[in-house]
C-alpha cells in the first residue's frame, strides 16, 4: 500500500500550526488571542429565523446558484454600499464561506502553470488554493515599516507572461492592514493594463475602524476584472453557518457555478435563509460589535506597544500583528514560550509567509477583561526575555 | 441630532467629503475631515471648521438626509455607552477605549454625575443565588389625575416608599406600574392593603406576583451563554 495520497499534495506543506494546536489543546486555563472569528454569537434574530425556516420545511437543496431572494438581497447590498450593479440571475454565487469561493475562483480561471500575485504575509490558505489549482503563487514582500501595505509597483516587477491575476485581501488577515481607495486604484491600473483578473477576497469589509472600506470592483472600470469575494462569517458573527458569495462576470461566475455544482451542489439552506435575515435586519448588530472590536483594538494595540511589542495601528479585520524582536524568538519559539509560561495562545506570524516571521497575529475578538490579563502576561514574558 | 444644510464633494457617489454647511442659519467653512466612518445606515464624518470647531455630520442614506452633532455630545455618549456597560471601567481605561483624553473624560463624567445623567453607580446583584427570600410583585394601579398636577403627585406620593422599587406612568388600561418587593407575600400584600390602595386618587390595584425573573436590564440572569469556539483557528 504505497503512494495512497494523491503526489498533488507533495507541493502542500502540511500545517506547521498543528504541533502548536495540539499543544494548546493540552493546557488548561489559556486566554486565547489565537481565534479567528468572533466571540459574539449569532445575534439571535438570525438564529429565530433559521429555526423559524426549520420549522417551515426548509430542509432541501437550493438551486446551484443560491437562493434568488438572498441573491437578490444580496444586490441590493452591494449597490446600496458600494454603487455596484451585480445581475441576481447570473453574476452572483452563494458558496460555502469565502473558502469555497476562493477555491471556485482559482480553478475557474488558472491554467497550469499561471502564476498568481500575492502578498507576503497572507491568509493561509491563499498559496495552497491557487497550488491546488495548478498555478504558481508568486510572493510580494511587504514590512510593518509601510503597515504591510501592498504597491502597485512592486506587483508590476513581478509581471511575467504567465501571471494570471492578483490574488488580494483588504482588511489583511493576519495584520488588519486597510488599503485607502488611490492605493487600491492604483493596482487596479496595474491589472488593467496587463490585462489581470483580481480576485479580492472583503471577508473583513465591514469590520473597518476610522474609515471606509473600498470595495475593488468599484473601483472605475474594475468590475469586468474582479471576483468579488465576500461573506457572513465576520460580520454577523456567522463562522459556523459557512455562507459566503462571490460576485463577477456572468461568464466567470457560469464558470464557477459549473465546478461549485458538482462539487458542493448548493450552500446550506438553513445557512442561507439566516443570511436573508442578516442582510434585512442585521445592521444595528453590525454596527454594535465594530463599535466593540474597536474599543478592544485601542486598547490592545496601546497594550502591546507598552510592553514593547511594537505595532502600527491596524484598521481593519480584528488582529494586531505585533513585532516581537525585541525578545530575539521567532515567531514559533515566542508563541510556544509564551503558551507554556504564560498561557497566552497567539499565531506565529511565519503561518503567514516568510515575511510574517518576527511577529505573531493576536486576535482582539476577546472580552476586554482578557485582552488586558492577556497583556499583563505578556508583558511579564517580554520583560523576562529581552534580547541581550 | 439637529437639521443641518450641507454641501459635498461628489465624485463617484453622492457625498464623498463633506465641504461647508449651515447649521443656526450660520455658515461653516470645512477646513478638515478628521475621521470618516460607517454606522449602521449612515456614513459620518468629524469634521473641523475653519473657527476650530469639531462636529459630527451624519448622512442617512436611506432617508437621503443630513444631520449634525456638536462634538461634546457625540464624546459624552461614548463614555456613558461604556460605564453603562460596565461602571467599574476606570477614566483610563476609557480613555483608552475611545481616543479620548484623560482630563477629558475625567470631567465628562464629573458633569455627567454633577446633573444625575449618571444617576447612580451600583451592583446588579442575583439574590435568589444566595436563596435569599424575596417576593417582587408588579402592582397595577389605576388613579385618577389630579388638577394641575395630573398623575405627578400622586406617583410621588407612590414611589417614595421604600418599597417601592420601580414606578412607571404607562398607557392602556391603566395608569401606574408599580414594582415591589418585601420578604413575604404578606409583606407584600399588607402594604398594597394599607399603604397603596387607600390612597386618595387610587382607584384600584391589581396585584401579580412574579414566579421567576429571566432577564433584567438587559442581563440574563440565570445562565451565561460559554464559549464553544477553537482556541486558535486561522
Amino acid at each position: 500500500m504505497k503512494n495512497l495520497i494523491s503526489q498533488r499534495l507533495d507541493q502542500i506543506p502540511s500545517s506547521g500550526i498543528r504541533r502548536f494546536f495540539d499543544l494548546l489543546s493540552s493546557i488548561e486555563g489559556v486566554i486565547s488571542l489565537g481565534v479567528g472569528e468572533p466571540d459574539f454569537v449569532t445575534p439571535w434574530h438570525i438564529r429565530e429565523a433559521a429555526i423559524h425556516s426549520l420549522e417551515k420545511g426548509y430542509t432541501m437543496y437550493t438551486s446551484n446558484s443560491g437562493l434568488l431572494e438572498l441573491r437578490q438581497e444580496l444586490a441590493r447590498y452591494l449597490k446600496a454600499a458600494y454603487y455596484l450593479d451585480y445581475d441576481p440571475y447570473g453574476e452572483l454565487l452563494i458558496t460555502n464561506g469565502v473558502s469555497e469561493g476562493l477555491d471556485l475562483a482559482m480553478r475557474a480561471i488558472l491554467n497550469p502553470g499561471d502564476e498568481v500575485i500575492l502578498s507576503d504575509p497572507c491568509y493561509v490558505a491563499y498559496p495552497p488554493c491557487v497550488l491546488f489549482s495548478g498555478g504558481v503563487p508568486v510572493w510580494v514582500p511587504t514590512n510593518p515599516e509601510d503597515h504591510f501595505k501592498l504597491h502597485a509597483s512592486d506587483i508590476e516587477a513581478r509581471i511575467t507572461d504567465q501571471t494570471k491575476a492578483i490574488l488580494i485581501g483588504y482588511p489583511a488577515n493576519p495584520t488588519g492592514a486597510v488599503m485607502s481607495r488611490e492605493e487600491l486604484a492604483q493596482i487596479a491600473d496595474v491589472a488593467r493594463q496587463h490585462n489581470l483578473l483580481v480576485v479580492s477576497d472583503e471577508i473583513y469589509s465591514r469590520l473597518v475602524y476610522e474609515t471606509l472600506h473600498t470595495c475593488f470592483a468599484s473601483l472605475p472600470g474594475m468590475k469586468e476584472h474582479t471576483i468579488l469575494l465576500g461573506g457572513f462569517s465576520k460580520a454577523y458573527a456567522m463562522t459556523g453557518w459557512r455562507i459566503g458569495y462571490a460576485a463577477a462576470s456572468a461568464e466567470i461566475i457560469q464558470a464557477m457555478t459549473r465546478i461549485h455544482q458538482y462539487t458542493a451542489l448548493c450552500s446550506p439552506i438553513m445557512g442561507q435563509m439566516a443570511a436573508i435575515e442578516a442582510l434585512k435586519e442585521g445592521e444595528e448588530e453590525v454596527g454594535q460589535m465594530v463599535k466593540e472590536y474597536d474599543q478592544r483594538r485601542r486598547v490592545i494595540v496601546k497594550g502591546l506597544n507598552q510592553i514593547g511589542l511594537t505595532c502600527f495601528e491596524p484598521k481593519g479585520a480584528f488582529y494586531a500583528f505585533p513585532s516581537i524582536s525585541i525578545t530575539g524568538l521567532s515567531s514559533e519559539e515566542f508563541a510556544e514560550r509564551l503558551l507554556l509560561e504564560e498561557r497566552v495562545a497567539a499565531v506565529p506570524g511565519s503561518a503567514f509567509g516568510q515575511c510574517g516571521e518576527g511577529h505573531v497575529r493576536c486576535c482582539y475578538a476577546t472580552s476586554l477583561g482578557d485582552i488586558e490579563e492577556a497583556l499583563r502576561r505578556m508583558g511579564r514574558f517580554v520583560g523576562g526575555h529581552k534580547h541581550k | 441630532m439637529k437639521e443641518v444644510q450641507v454641501q459635498c464633494y461628489s465624485g463617484r457617489t453622492y457625498a464623498e467629503r463633506p465641504t461647508s454647511f449651515v447649521w443656526q442659519g450660520v455658515f461653516y467653512k470645512v477646513e478638515k475631515v478628521e475621521r470618516e466612518w460607517r454606522e449602521p445606515g449612515e456614513r459620518r464624518f468629524r469634521v473641523c471648521t475653519e473657527d476650530n470647531k469639531s462636529f459630527e455630520l451624519c448622512y442617512n442614506e436611506q432617508k437621503d438626509e443630513w444631520s449634525l452633532i456638536e462634538l461634546k455630545g457625540v464624546e459624552m455618549k461614548k463614555i456613558l455607552e461604556i460605564l453603562e456597560k460596565d461602571a467599574r471601567t476606570t477614566p483610563e481605561q476609557i480613555s483608552t477605549m475611545t481616543g479620548i483624553s484623560l482630563a477629558e473624560v475625567k470631567k465628562a463624567i464629573e458633569e455627567a454625575e454633577r446633573e444625575r445623567t449618571i444617576v447612580k453607580y451600583k451592583a446588579m446583584i442575583n439574590w435568589q443565588r444566595l436563596g435569599e427570600e424575596q417576593v417582587w410583585a408588579l402592582i397595577e394601579v389605576r388613579i385618577q389625575p389630579q388638577r394641575e398636577v395630573g398623575f405627578d403627585a400622586i406617583a410621588e406620593r407612590i414611589y417614595r416608599f421604600p418599597q417601592v422599587r420601580s414606578a412607571y406612568l404607562i398607557s392602556g388600561t391603566y395608569d401606574l406600574a408599580v414594582l415591589v418587593v418585601g420578604k413575604t407575600m404578606q409583606e407584600v400584600a399588607a402594604f398594597v392593603a394599607q399603604k397603596l390602595a387607600p390612597l386618595e386618587g387610587v382607584q384600584g390595584t391589581v396585584t401579580h406576583f412574579l414566579l421567576k425573573r429571566y432577564k433584567e436590564d438587559g442581563e440574563i440572569l440565570e445562565r451565561r451563554e460559554e464559549a464553544k469556539r477553537l482556541p486558535l483557528t486561522l
